[in-house]
């Protein structure tokens, strides 16, 4: 509880340091809700011009879409700024500062990185989201609703273990990540719905980078769609796979942080 | 038992052997290193209130401990222990405990005020109202900083921000205290004061404070004790007389005297 | 002009070497642009499957992405990842480098567009032409309609990147009454994928939003070069297309001069 409050707190100045700079950062709100609503709009009409999409339909796709972006921020947020510092970590002493702090490093640094910048993602991927399902017309329960949750959740969780994971060789080699491209390209393929690329690829984005579990799977459960190469019981465990790839992360952050203990600078 | 205990302490540094032939992705999966031995055999003990130099020349392995003693490395053998503590297995515990600075390293929240970076640290270290107020009109009374408090960090001066470093690494009170060359690059006057405050938190609270310094200022005024380092290997411990007496020629300043030191 | 094409050759040569010491970025550009053109290729053989793509092939539009990408990234250094003059511009003012380059003996926007082509030369290297071979071993790309089409399409290409760094300079200037700058080219990448085709070709457009792209400039910066190549425009339609190319090479030209008068004296007035 105490290491909520302070990362509450360290957030608020951040936010407050930002405002200090207000026109840029409106600027640069305007400038991401621009340029994903055109994006999205491009999406929508690409897959309206065509009828469906791997027979999902234009609302359909937007609203895998919405899911995908908001998770994406909603991860991103934690982890952006802090995976950019990773390469110069060691030399500016942001780890020594990290290490010096009562309460867990690595906890000080997603704090002290956290980037506030996402509210263009959130506040227009939760209206392309609310839009679609309007349009879709459907009727959902309670437990659609905590699913959906649960499964944002979740997927802003695999959104920033699976950039942590893959930027991580960065604070070790004190330069870019060699596997920083899995993530960046691989996140472009789970724009649209997994059932339209080859099945290898869909293998790869289902069990070894769980992409898919972002966005595809469980929106399949909101839609009620079961196309896919996997047994049908995968399309629920987006939360289980956030669950161990936050364990993965965490072991790696351990032997990441003892490999610093030791060697130093 | 003592505040502060190295005992038989090395530190061995993996250098990276890097080979421009090499591609990235055999640097990153197959890297080669090489061992630099940074800190050699060292062992002291600090007691509760004591205001210790750290002196040596640059790449000595003073840095190096003072890593050692906050829980930043572990040392490669050896045992450190700080309040009694392993400093690495129990970090938060110690950090309450202790403040540090990083020569001109600054801790403070870039856009904003002073101000606001002294309320984070009263969240993050856990202060009551009372004794936060009360430690932080002490020491802004006495490292002058009322003029700029409300003014946004990244337009203070040097001498400023380094003094409200310092506030910050005071504020919780800890109970012992590293500055790596906390007056580096500082004016006379502002040195002054750093070490006039030194000498008085040491005074009335009981601070312990170990300082690496190049400042024979610093040295003459504020270390009571002096630890010579060089080339990882202690070289001496004790008091100031009897440093001086070791290695003192006739007419010789301190200056010259860690000149000669250095250089041998 | 031979002392400007040897400054031309000597930061071409520089940008290469800068480039080559790099080669893991090399084998990570190749590997990133076959990842998007792989996903690419997925996506519009799924749309096709509905069969629903009117008198339009597969082919042909994978042609126009392929070849179309080459002619942005080659003729105005704007592929997907390019940099945008907007960035080059904003760095040199926030560093205060505009100063210096400003007073090089040689004009600022011959340093631009230099810088930039040399970039968009390591770039089709290294990301598209890549993409286009493998496009043209697994994917099929169709040659040019005919010898006279392609003629036509260089100079369609030509007149096009001509257009977009008008464009893109014009959108850069705005850096000089903006406290920031990185969001600028999202504006432009934003702006040429709804009015300029190059998420969707024009020809799959609803007939309000292709009514608003052909009366704008930005269609001419690939997809007027990728219809003349595929010889979906041909005869007079050609000469009609080149011709108001031109009229808003006039027009932008114009406009960018006006713009960089008053940052001009901006930059006099407030000193940099």
């Amino acid at each position: 509880m105490h290491y909520v409050r302070v990362f509450l707190q360290i957030v608020k100045y951040l936010f407050k340091a930002r405002l200090e700079y207000p026109g840029a950062w409106v600027g640069g709100i305007i400038a991401q809700w621009f340029s994903y609503g055109i994006f999205m709009v491009m999406v929508m009409l690409t897959v309206w011009n065509f009828g469906t999409l791997a027979g999902w339909t234009p609302e359909e796709v937007l609203f895998l879409f919405a899911m995908y972006l908001l998770a994406y921020a909603l991860g991103a947020s934690f982890t952006f700024n802090l995976t950019r510092e990773f390469r110069n970590m060691a030399i500016n002493g942001t780890m020594d500062e990290a290490f010096c702090r009562p309460m867990p490093p690595f906890l000080y640094l997603v704090a002290t990185t956290f980037n506030i910048g996402y509210v263009s993602h959130i506040t227009l991927s939760g209206a392309a989201m609310i839009f679609s399902i309007t349009r879709l017309e459907i009727s959902w329960g309670a437990g659609q609703w905590l699913w959906l949750f649960v499964t944002l959740l979740s997927g802003g969780m695999i959104t920033a273990c699976l950039m942590l994971l893959c930027e991580f060789p960065a604070l070790r080699l004190r330069s870019h990540s060699p596997l920083a491209m899995f993530f960046w390209q691989g996140r472009e393929f789970l724009q649209y719905p997994l059932t339209i690329y080859p099945r290898p690829l869909q293998f790869i984005f289902t069990a070894i980078l769980p992409f898919s579990f972002v966005g595809f799977y469980p929106v399949q459960v909101l839609l009620g769609k079961q196309d896919g190469i996997f047994p049908h019981v995968t399309m629920w465990l987006a939360p289980a796979v956030a669950l161990i790839l936050a364990g993965a992360t965490a072991l790696v952050w351990r032997f990441v942080s003892r490999g610093y203990e030791s060697a130093g600078t | 038992m003592s505040q502060i205990e190295l005992k038989n302490v090395c530190k061995d540094y993996k250098i990276r052997k890097r080979d421009e032939s090499r591609s990235r992705f055999s640097e990153f999966f197959r890297p080669r290193y090489e061992a630099k031995r940074a800190v050699d055999d060292i062992s002291f003990t600090i007691e509760p209130g004591e205001m210790v130099g750290y002196i040596g020349s640059n790449g000595a392995g003073k840095s190096t401990t003072i890593k050692m003693l906050t829980g930043i490395l572990s040392p490669t053998t050896g045992i450190v222990r700080v309040f009694d503590r392993d400093p690495c297995k129990n970090r938060t515990k110690n950090a309450l405990d202790m403040g540090v600075v990083f020569g001109q390293r600054t801790q403070l929240l870039w856009d904003l005020p002073v101000r606001d970076t002294f309320e984070l640290f009263k969240t993050m270290y856990r202060l009551s109202d009372r004794d936060f107020k009360k430690q932080r009109d002490m020491l802004v009374e006495t490292l002058e900083m009322e003029s700029f408090l409300s003014q946004a960090v990244r337009q203070l001066s040097l001498g400023q921000r380094m003094r409200a470093n310092l506030a910050l690494c005071f504020l919780h009170q800890p109970k012992v205290v590293y500055l790596d060359e906390p007056t580096i690059g500082l004016d006379v006057l502002v040195k002054d004061r750093i070490r006039a405050f030194l000498r008085q938190i040491n005074r009335e609270q009981g601070t312990t404070v170990l300082l690496t310094t190049h400042d024979t200022g610093d040295i003459e005024e504020i270390a009571e004790r002096l630890i010579l380092i060089d080339s990882g290997k202690l070289l001496y411990d004790g008091d100031h007389t009897g440093f001086l007496s070791k290695y003192r020629d006739a007419g010789d300043t301190l200056e010259d005297i860690l000149k000669r030191v250095y250089a041998e | 002009m031979k002392h400007y094409i040897k400054l031309y050759a000597v930061l071409i040569a520089k940008d290469f070497r800068r480039f080559a010491t790099y080669r893991t970025n090399i084998f990570a550009g190749i590997t990133s642009a076959l990842f998007m053109l792989a996903a690419r290729y997925a996506l519009w053989v799924t749309l096709f499957a509905t069969g629903n793509a009117g008198d339009v092939t597969l082919a042909e539009t994978m042609t126009f992405f392929v070849v179309g990408d080459v002619v942005m990234i080659l003729t105005g250094g704007a592929g997907f990842t390019g940099t945008s003059l907007s960035e080059v511009i904003g760095a040199d003012n926030m560093s205060g480098d505009i100063a210096l380059k400003l007073s090089r003996p040689c004009s600022y926007h011959f340093q631009l567009v230099a810088g930039k082509h040399a970039g968009a030369i390591i770039q089709t290297l290294s990301h598209s032409l890549p993409i286009f071979i493998v496009a043209v071993i697994f994917i099929g790309i169709l040659p040019p309609s005919g010898a006279e089409a392609f003629v036509w399409f260089v100079v369609a290409a030509i007149l096009g990147g001509v257009i977009l760094t008008l464009i893109d300079l014009i959108l850069a200037y705005s850096v000089f009454w903006l406290t920031d700058f990185w969001y600028i080219a999202w504006y432009k990448r934003a702006l040429f994928m709804l009015f300029g085709g190059t998420f969707l070709p024009l020809w799959f457009y609803p007939d309000s939003l292709r009514a608003a792209a052909d009366v704008l400039p930005f269609r001419f910066a690939m997809f007027v070069p990728m219809e003349v190549y595929l010889g979906r425009l041909y005869g007079r339609e050609i000469f009609v297309a080149l011709g108001s190319a031109i009229f808003w090479i006039v027009v932008l030209f114009a406009v960018e001069r006006l713009i960089w008068r008053r940052v001009q004296f901006k930059l006099v007035v407030q000193g940099g």
